[in-house]
């Protein structure tokens, strides 16, 4: 940062488009006139300075004059926009690299530096569109250093490609929702039975209830009043599967994050209902206290759905050991005191070690024989995601409580 | 007893379930009370008769064997019919082995679980007939004065009138006043019907084992 402070400060005189060859443009573009103000911190740093080559700079460095013109373009800048040196000194650099769009205010811009005014975009960094030679859109960090040369002014511009760290963090968001769709489909697979129970209350009440109505249609004097209101109750028993199906097909795709106004308290229920039996295998009871009207949230579905479902598993595992009390899993939900909403479940498990308590939320920690240790960190990633914050501490008098809180906004 | 119209309670937690169940029982014209949990039934069934319970295995709160056993620990014998919708043989081996009448997975034949909660049914009416029979038979014998409850002993271990009244010092024609009065207060036809009920009392054991 000292550095780059130093040359845009460093006064530089001309450039004239006809430095064609790299030597020269490379002095240039280091600034010959150093002398006039040289470099604070003495000689040492100057002799480095002086002799840097901008051509191993990691960032592109483009020089403009007053006109719009470029006069100072180093390997990198070749690199970032694909234009070589020669074909590009001399020419305006707003056709070059500045996408069409953008081309009207960027001149605007320029004048309005000019004429005396302030450049807003001036020293200091900031994210913009590029334009590389092929007609591809870069994402671009930039700062601009304008330099007065006599009376004329210089731009010197120091650009850095966003296109490897933007592509980074895309990989690294996609791996983090990959992880978290295995997890989904890990902890869906040990619900499979819990599952399978689900869906079959519903078909079961609708084979009941069709053999019934066909048992009334048989009789003698069929009673509609009562065989309408009986396939009334198949259609709603149908709707109820097709809800159910629908409900973990989402939770087992692939999906985006999206960000919708979500009710939390319909999203705990939804998880309860399709833990509930898995829950009573367990001998688990369940309690909640959940308050309504929540303020509605933004944020996705399923991940939140699979932040409190990770919780409900943890809980039920935590207490699978406990056999001298009842294990009960409460669930609260309430507005948070700095708006946004606070959700806690308390179990009555095994509780926490304190000496794991700081280390429960990274990746791959489990005190569980079987724990891939990933879903307490999936919990965290998403609730982070989410702008929100996670917690977990002993519960009182026994097992453990973890909470949520989410803002608004998500 | 029979007389009395046969009720059924239905305890499963899933209201689709309960309603189908309600409206099966309705093609039969079986009165069934629809409970969501076990707590609800035991408020509700203090004051009523049941004759079955159709109860599912997995509910909230104490499970379905759970409450088999509870029942079974305070000898309330009313017949249970488990229904569930997953199977699980240990499960049904254990509802089966504590007396269930029959343990059915979701979905089942109409005719299945109607013949089984039937035969709960008349498992109860018939157990209930007995009881009853036991308590009429009871309160028959606590009409007898001292004496008399002496005579039906010694009748229901096969002693003949002489040999009782050598027994007891009274005389043979006091004893068969006695013993026609035993016979007809506790309404038997005979004195063999007699010994039927000292037997059913425990008189004979226990005074054999006084002796």
């Amino acid at each position: 940062m000292r550095v780059s402070g130093e040359v845009y400060k460093a006064p530089r005189r001309r450039n004239r488009p006809n430095s064609r060859n790299g030597q020269q443009h490379k002095a240039a573009i280091s600034g010959r006139s150093r002398q006039k103000r040289a470099p604070r911190a003495g000689g040492k740093i100057g002799e480095a300075f002086r002799s840097f080559d901008w051509d191993r700079a990691l960032d592109a460095i483009i020089v403009m004059d007053s006109v719009g013109i470029v006069s100072g373009w180093n390997e990198q800048a070749e690199a970032t926009f694909g234009w070589p040196r020669a074909q590009i000194l001399g020419k305006r650099l707003v056709d070059k690299i500045v996408p069409p769009r953008y081309r009207t205010a960027h001149e605007a811009g320029v004048r309005h530096f000019l004429a005396g005014g302030e450049g807003p975009l001036l020293n200091k960094r900031f994210e913009i569109t590029g334009l590389h030679k092929d007609g591809h859109e870069l994402r671009i960090e930039l700062s601009i250093a304008p330099v007065k040369v006599g009376n004329r002014w210089t731009f010197t511009a120091f650009v850095r490609d966003l296109t490897e760290s933007k592509r980074i963090a895309e990989t690294l968001r996609e791996t983090r929702e990959e992880l978290a769709w295995m997890s989904r489909l890990t902890a869906m697979g040990e619900l499979t039975a819990s599952i399978a129970h689900e869906i079959k209350q519903p078909l079961s009440a609708i084979i009941s209830d069709t053999e019934t109505n066909l048992y009334w249609l048989a009789s003698q004097k069929p009673d509609i009043e009562k065989v309408r209101t009986i396939t009334q109750r198949i259609g709603q028993d149908a709707n109820r599967a097709i809800d159910i199906i629908g409900r973990i097909r989402s939770l087992m795709n692939k999906t985006g994050a999206e960000r919708v106004p979500l009710d939390m308290n319909a999203l705990i229920h939804e998880v309860l209902d399709l833990t509930a039996w898995e829950l009573r295998r367990h001998k688990v009871s369940v309690k909640t206290e959940l308050s309504s009207p929540l303020p509605m949230i933004l944020g996705d579905r399923i991940q939140l759905q699979q932040v409190i479902l990770n919780l409900v598993l943890n809980g039920m595992e935590a207490m699978a050991p406990v056999e001298d009390r009842p294990r009960v899993v409460s669930v609260k939900s309430e507005p948070h005191k700095e708006g946004g909403i606070q959700v806690s479940l308390h179990d009555t498990g095994i509780g926490i070690d304190p000496a794991s308590a700081n280390h429960i939320f990274e990746a791959f920690f489990t005190t569980k024989p079987n724990g891939t240790g990933m879903g307490l960190s999936i919990c965290r990633s998403i609730i982070e995601a989410h702008d929100g914050r996670i917690s977990a501490m002993p519960g009182n008098p026994h097992g453990a409580v973890f909470q949520f809180s989410l803002p608004i906004g998500g | 007893m029979t007389d009395k119209p046969a009720v059924v309670a239905v305890i499963d937690d899933d209201p689709s379930i309960r309603d189908a169940l309600g409206s099966l029982f309705e093609t039969v014209s079986l009165k069934a009370d629809l409970f969501a949990s076990v707590e609800e039934y035991l408020q509700a069934s203090k004051s009523r008769l049941v004759n079955c319970i159709v109860l599912d295995v997995r509910l909230p709160g104490p499970s379905g064997l759970d409450f088999q056993a509870q029942l079974a620990s305070s000898n309330d014998e009313t017949p249970i019919v488990f229904i569930t919708a997953h199977a699980d043989i240990p499960m049904s081996v254990r509802a089966m082995k504590a007396g269930a009448i029959e343990f059915l997975t979701k979905p089942f034949r109409h005719q299945e679980l109607l013949d089984a909660v039937r035969t709960g049914i008349e498992h109860d009416q018939s157990r209930r007939a007995e009881v009853q029979a036991l308590a009429d038979l009871r309160s028959r014998f606590a009409s007898l004065t001292p004496r008399e409850r002496q005579m039906m002993a010694l009748l229901a271990e096969g002693r003949m009138t002489k040999q009782i009244a050598g027994e007891t010092g009274i005389s043979a024609m006091t004893v068969r006043i006695h013993r026609n009065q035993v016979v007809s207060k506790m309404g038997a036809r005979s004195t063999a019907d007699l010994v039927r009920m000292a037997d059913k009392l425990g008189l004979a054991s226990s005074k054999g084992q006084a002796d």
